[in-house]
């Protein structure tokens, strides 16, 4: 299953035995059930190969107003396990190589690439062969210039890391499907993907924290079983985390020396300060980590990897956390480091990001590679339909009688608190209707939705206002009075309390409120909660029936507005099913509802206008039936709004 | 490494206690061994002379009182996951503020209306001192559990001073202690010719009542819901901040009325060592009740028993007197120890080798 979000906090929990999440960030698991839905409701969804080649090439992006859309780009059948080519720079190679991908010798590397456009030749010498046994040298700094040398000098040589076939299932989710993958010595390569595509899970059984089912992972073709992280590490695979594991109180030599445990501190403060001066990555060994910035956190886990010679460097998202300018920096450090010949794998939602760096893409969607491509030749348009995918027409939900604002957020700011910043959120869901907010992780939903809850409440009362009164400063229970009922993303440990029986889950919502004699039960018998026993803990529910159970207990309250966070993440069809069937039966009796969800397909399915949240903003709500996934997927990567009347 | 288990089975966690005290004995055995003493005849002392008559018998209640009280209200406060090991410092401001009362007292006064007051009085000085780590939680974001450990010492200090300056006897003949208390703050007996008192009926209704609270009102809902997932509560409209005040002022305060108990009744004074050690020794009590005020009151007759039992070794087999210190830790460990493997399961990992 796929946990997508804290990677850190994944794998110390791992070591600790201590699963703090439960794998209910499932995507994979819906992901068949889905594609039966949606052939259930569209029809079957056939390849067209030549859209396929098409997408590839990037050549189909423009596509004339009166052309049939593509049907889907999604291939159906199961792709045999194939050993990617190498990733091709030149445009005019890549159509025949992505086409016939199966058809190509798994060692043979492209004929005599073209260096693209601005290519110059580089000497031999200049670029580090890395010795494919010892660690990398330490790099010598500056003599190699201001500018790196070009990427594509890398695939002269054997590919550094080679997967080949690699899957990994958990239970019945197939959450990596038999994925090829080749890396190059100095190559940026970036893996697209949604989240719960299988990038975190193919990461992590590259760095060791997971062990694959089938296929092989090799090193300088030797095939290895990575067993741990620290075997990773010795091995020169480096990884820089999205949320970093450091410890606040000591200092940013001391974090060091925790991993380092061989190695003096004055050894470390003396190689922190030429590291930082190699590359640019200035920081003063003897500050607290709990005085730095996120970004000045990160270059702390850049150097922590650095120390350790790495000639693979993973980052998961770095620079979600990061400023614009401190984005920039660390692309130069990148590019510097992918010339001294360490190949970087860098998993990113952010097309801009992705193309202003990498030189190498691999598209995945739900445990498949879908695509391969050079990101610097796509658009972010192109990029976004390889990986949503789906272009297919659908049927929307048809409004029902819209009425007046309900619920009205005017300005809505709040500080980061270690996530994203809300900057001035402002919009109104109207009786009636089902508003989406669409957004990949971590671009502020949380945030928004402890805004909206109360469990953070604001500097100003009218800034949240429900039929006109206002409760921007009051906290969850009195919301709850005012007519607002609340369902976020998580369920154990958030919505409800694993330890806890169902009657008292449902007490915990409704505490604030004349109790609803046997409301529990009143829950699992309306919305088909099953369960064994006459009153289970909750953790002992399927997440599923768990989740009908959360959405039920707060429908049963007839709320005026109703909030709900990833509805049906993780949930089988047949709940989603119900849980969308109840949500839109709520809003036809009046209500006003959001939906902050990642699924676009859901997205789709039931709200009536959709607005997309971008680091801590809020586009325009537009209406569900004037736009498209991509049109979607490109404000989800951060184009500016224009862009979508582009699209269009 | 350890791994949770899916459903920790339900009877293993209430039979939990018994095991650790089985395993407790089973250890015992194995320490008087070594020791060169009679294990038997040591098991004999330790966990059955206490009830051997009825002297005995009065002597296991008193001590259990003090340890009733403390840990009932400890339980309310590891419900909410809010660690307070500062009891020894509530219960000994509660012992002050009381002699503080019972001390001062104009003479003449109503006397029926001191003993209350002391009581009272003692109830408040632990509330405030539990205070403290919640104020510098809330504020500050400091530890709970160093502010409310390092305030014991602070108590103790405080405590020491005052029986040597302020309030020290003036016929003590440079003994550090107080008078002795008048009349009308002193604790009567509930069976004559014991030391058995009143505090015993007061340890039963603080058990019930917070009982009551803790299971059957919307307050007491928030602290278990805080400690089980402070999110949800959060999310239930639970103030964490205002959870974590409320079960430290409680704790506190009942920390504070068993000082000021012991000071109206065993002690009937103020002396640099009034017991204190009670606040440590209840930690173990409340866990051992499974955190439920009730449990509090079964598992206080248990530790009073290695008490009494250790007193009575100490004279009948000349055992150290920490040897029952020594029990008590091997209890607290094993019971932890069991709760942890009935939560766990233990699973040896492989040690990553090249490949």
């Amino acid at each position: 299953m796929e946990i997508e979000k804290p990677h850190s906090a994944v794998s110390v929990s791992y070591s600790l035995g201590l699963q703090g999440r439960p794998p209910s960030r499932v995507t994979i698991p819906e992901i068949a059930p889905a594609l039966h839905r949606i052939d259930a409701r569209y029809g079957p969804v056939s390849v067209r190969p030549d859209r396929v080649l098409a997408s590839l090439t990037g050549a189909g992006r423009f596509r004339p107003a009166d052309a049939p859309r593509p049907t889907s780009l999604r291939p159906r059948q199961p792709r045999p396990p194939v050993r990617e080519a190498p990733p091709v720079l030149d445009p005019s190679q890549a159509a025949p190589v992505a086409a016939t991908p199966t058809a190509m010798p798994a060692a043979a590397p492209p004929a005599a690439p073209v260096p693209p456009i601005a290519a110059r030749p580089e000497p031999a010498s200049d670029i580090s062969t890395p010795d494919p046994v010892t660690p990398r040298p330490a790099p010598v700094p500056v003599a190699r210039g201001v500018e790196p040398p070009e990427e594509t000098a890398g695939h002269d040589t054997a590919p550094l890391l080679s997967i080949a076939g690699v899957a990994k299932a958990f239970g019945p989710v197939r959450a990596v499907d038999t994925v090829s993958l080749d890396l190059h010595p100095g190559e940026k390569h970036a893996l697209l993907g949604e989240n719960g595509a299988g990038k975190s899970t193919l990461v992590k059984m590259i760095y060791g924290v997971l062990q694959p089912d089938a296929g092989t992972i090799s090193l300088d073709g030797h095939p290895l079983r990575i067993d741990s992280p620290s075997m990773a590490r010795r091995l020169g695979i480096g990884m820089v985390f999205q949320h970093f594991s450091t410890f606040e109180a000591l200092t940013v030599a001391e974090n060091l020396a925790v991993v380092l445990p061989d190695r003096s501190l004055r050894d470390i403060r003396r190689d922190i300060r030429r590291i930082g001066e190699e590359y640019g990555l200035g920081i003063e060994p003897d500050r607290h980590l709990a005085d730095l910035s996120a970004g000045e956190r990160q270059r702390v886990e850049i150097i922590r990897c650095l120390l350790q010679n790495p000639r693979l460097l993973i980052l998961d998202e770095p620079t979600s956390v990061l400023t614009p300018q401190e984005a920039e920096a660390l692309f130069t450090v990148l590019d510097r480091l992918a010339g001294e010949g360490c190949a970087i794998l860098y998993i990113s939602h952010r097309l801009e990001d992705v193309r202003a760096l990498c030189t190498g893409a691999t598209v995945m969607r739900r445990g498949k590679v879908v695509a391969t491509c050079d990101p610097r030749e796509e658009t972010a348009a192109s990029l976004a339909e390889k990986m949503i995918g789906s272009t297919v027409e659908r049927p929307r939900k048809q409004a029902a009688y819209i009425g007046k604002a309900r619920l009205e957020v005017t300005d809505l700011r709040m500080p980061s608190k270690g996530g994203m910043a809300l900057e001035g959120i402002s919009f109104a869901a109207r009786k009636g209707e089902i508003l989406g907010i669409a957004g990949v992780a971590g671009e502020g939903q949380s945030e928004l939705f402890a805004a909206l809850s109360g469990e953070r409440s604001l500097r100003r009362n009218d800034t949240i206002r429900i039929d006109g009164r206002s409760v921007g400063r009051l906290d969850p229970t009195r919301r709850r009075r005012a007519g607002m009922a609340f369902a976020p993303e998580r369920r154990i440990g958030h919505s409800a309390i694993g330890d806890m029986r169902l009657s008292e889950n449902f007490r915990l919502t409704h505490n604030a409120l004349r109790t609803i004699r046997g409301g529990a039960k009143k829950v699992r018998e309306i919305f088909d909660v099953r369960a064994e026993g006459r009153d289970p803990f909750a953790a002992a529910l399927s997440g599923g029936n768990l989740q009908k159970f959360v959405i039920g207990r707060e429908i049963l309250r007839e709320p005026k507005v109703l909030i709900v966070e990833q509805p049906t993440w993780g949930v089988d069809a047949g709940a989603a099913a119900t849980i969308h069937a109840a949500l839109m039966d709520l809003a036809a009796k009046g209500a006003a509802i959001v939906v902050i969800s990642q699924d676009l397909d859901e997205i789709f399915a039931i709200c009536d206008r959709v607005a997309v949240l971008h680091r801590g903003r809020l586009s325009e709500p537009q209406v569900t039936g004037m736009v498209t996934a991509e049109g979607l997927g490109l404000l989800m990567g951060g184009a500016e709004p224009t862009a979508l009347a582009e699209a269009i | 490494m350890l791994e949770r288990r899916v459903a920790p089975s339900p009877l293993l966690s209430i039979l939990s206690p018994v095991i650790a005290v089985a395993l407790t004995i089973l250890a015992g055995f194995a320490l008087f061994a070594v020791l060169g003493k009679d294990p038997v005849k040591a098991m004999e002392v330790y966990f059955l002379s206490p009830f051997a008559d009825a002297y005995n018998r009065s002597e296991l209640l008193v001590k259990a009182i003090p340890l009733a009280l403390i840990g009932s209200g400890l339980a309310i406060c590891f419900r909410a996951g809010v660690f307070n090991i500062g009891a020894p410092g509530q219960y000994t401001l509660g012992a002050i503020f009381a002699g503080g009362v019972a001390l001062h007292a104009p003479e003449g006064a109503a006397m029926i209306w001191l003993l209350p007051l002391c009581l009272a009085a003692g109830f408040v000085g632990g509330m405030l001192w539990g205070w403290i780590p919640a104020i510098l939680r809330n504020l500050a974001g400091a530890n709970v559990i160093l502010v409310s450990l390092m305030l014991t010492y602070v108590a103790a200090l405080l405590l020491d001073w005052l029986v040597r300056g302020p309030w020290a006897d003036p016929q003590g003949r440079g003994f550090p202690k107080t008078a002795t208390f008048p009349d009308g703050a002193l604790m009567p007996n509930l069976v004559e010719g014991t030391r058995l008192h009143w505090g015993l009926v007061l340890a039963v209704i603080a058990a019930l009542v917070l009982a009551w609270m803790l299971f059957r009102t919307r307050r007491g809902f928030g602290i278990r819901a805080m400690g089980l997932a402070p999110r949800a509560a959060t999310f239930g409209g639970f103030s964490e901040a205002k959870t974590v005040t409320y079960v430290l002022l409680v704790s506190g305060g009942f920390a504070g009325l068993a000082g000021a108990v012991e000071a109206t009744a065993t002690i009937q004074q103020l002396q640099p060592d009034i017991a204190a050690g009670y606040g440590f020794a209840a930690i173990i009590v409340a866990f051992l009740g499974r955190l439920n005020p009730i449990g509090a009151l079964i598992a206080a007759l248990a530790l009073a028993v290695t008490y009494i039992g250790g007193e009575n070794a100490q004279i009948l087999l000349k055992l150290p007197k920490n040897a029952a210190f020594v029990f008590q830790g091997m209890l607290l460990f094993f019971l932890l120890a069991c709760d942890t493997l009935i939560h766990y399961r233990v699973r040896v990992r492989r040690r990553a080798g090249a490949a």
